[in-house]
Formats: structure tokens, sequence, C-alpha cells
């Protein structure tokens, strides 16, 4: 599968979901050019948002890395200093809340109630993707430092900074 | 204790060391692809970046874009001294860990 152009739906996700990425998305791009693959195109782009979203709630988690960031200078000054954003939607991603979804099936109820058919493999895929990702999470939280220690994150450095 | 890099945050440490000045993510990719023989995915790969970044092991700046990338902008990766450190700390231990196995020997021949 192979074409001299980039998908143009994985273009828009692409855009839509790492718009505050761009050198990632210009480096796909970039190499699109040479490997003239859609499907690699593809892969790239929904790991990437993938990744993107599973790496999101640390940053925004009010006890998520905070709790621990005194050990990291460079986190540290990141929370004190800049503006924090909190996520309180019921997804990961920006602009996808779960009023919107709510919003979205009562629309439906009211205009095409034979529609819902059409949402009942959505919804299983939709559940069998969080599991899959709550699964990849945990693996990935598992397989971290001994016992959870994130002290152990701490790079020690000669010149004291780290300390 | 010190920490040691992960497998994909070295071979990640040492493309951008190898590339040198043109260490953007291209080409950080096509290096591990072609040296360190493995494939590997763009989002990975700005994720440990970003990751070491956090940790003070690489430090990144943003340079003018190339049409051949739809007027995108270039990020390019250094090492900082502290990551340089770190990869000889992990190259040491690894290499501790190597020596005096009689498995790997006889395997070698």
């Amino acid at each position: 599968m192979s074409s001299s152009e980039p998908p143009r739906v994985a273009t828009a996700l692409l855009r839509r979901f790492l718009d505050d990425n761009e050198p990632l998305a210009g480096d796909l791009l970039e190499r699109f050019t040479v490997r003239q693959s859609r499907l690699w195109f593809w892969r790239e782009v929904l790991t990437a948002i993938v990744i993107r979203a599973l790496q999101r709630p640390d940053r925004d988690h009010p006890l998520g890395v905070g709790e621990h960031a005194d050990f990291i200078p460079h986190e540290r000054a990141r929370l004190v200093e800049q503006p924090r954003q909190v996520n309180l939607t019921a997804s990961p991603l920006p602009g996808v809340g779960g009023l919107s979804l709510v919003a979205l099936g009562g629309m439906v109820t009211l205009v095409r109630p034979q529609a819902w058919w059409m949402f009942v493999p959505a919804v299983i895929g939709g559940a069998a993707l969080g599991l899959t990702m709550a699964f990849v999470r945990r693996r990935a939280v598992l397989s971290g430092p001994a016992n959870g220690n994130r002290t152990l994150l701490r790079v020690s450095d000669d010149d004291g900074e780290a300390d | 204790m010190q920490r040691l890099l992960t497998g994909f945050e070295l071979m990640i440490l040492l493309a951008v060391l190898r590339v040198d000045e043109e260490a953007y993510g291209v080409r950080i990719a096509e290096e591990i692809e072609r040296t360190g023989r493995r494939r590997v995915l763009m989002g990975a790969v700005y994720a440990a970046l970003g990751r070491l970044e956090r940790n003070g092991l690489a430090s990144s700046s943003v340079r003018d874009p190339t049409p051949e990338r739809g007027g995108r902008a270039k990020r390019f990766f250094r090492v900082t001294p502290r990551g340089v450190r770190a990869v000889k700390q992990t190259q040491d231990a690894l290499v501790a860990l190597w020596t005096d196995l009689p498995q790997l020997k006889e395997r070698r021949t």
C-alpha cells in the first residue's frame, strides 16, 4: 500500500491530536516522503496518539508526579513556576469530554434511536481499547523502579545539583 | 543509588551522540534502525526524548522548517554533560555485568 501523499484522515488526526508537537508531525511527514507507505504512516500516527494519551495523565493529574517531584529540580521548577492545567473531563484527550459524549447520545436517541445499533460495536471496541490501555499502563508502572520508588528516577549529580 | 538508563533510552542517547549536529527525530530514528538494527516508532522516540529532557539528560532547540516537512519546524537534540555521565555509568554497569560469564563465552565461538 503506497502513495505519494499521506492519508488525509491520518494527517487530520495528526493535526488534531499532535498539534502541540509540530516537530513530531514534521518528522512523520518527512519520513513518509522516503518510505511512501500509507500503512506505515497510519501505524506511526495511531501509536503516537496512543503514546501521547498514555503520557498525558502524569502531566495533568494533580497527584501524579507532583508528590514526588521534589527530587527532580526541573519538575519542581515546572510545577512551581508554570500555570498547570487540570483535565476535568472524562477523557485524557483535550476537547473530547464526557459531557459531549452524553449530549451526542441524547441527540441520537431523540433523532434516530435505531442508530444505537451502530454504537454497540463502538462501545465494545472502546471498552476493549480502554482495558488494553489500562493494562499497558499498569504494566508500565509495574516495570518501573523497584517497589515503585520514584526517588530512584533521580540521577545523582557530582556537582550536587540534584540534591 | 544512581539510576541506570533503560535500553531504549541508552540507544537514543547514543544515536544523538553519533548523529551530533544533525540530531533531530528522523536522523535519530534512522541511526537507531541502521546501526542499532532495531525498528522504532517516532512517537516512542519523542516520548523517550521528552523524558530524557525532563530529567536533564538531553536538551533541545527548535530550528527552521524545511519544505519536505510541510513547513513544520525541526527540533534538534543534544546530550547534556549529565546525559553523557549517565551513558558512561550505564556502560560501566553493563560491562561489569557482562564480564566473566562462561555461558556467553561458550556461545561466542
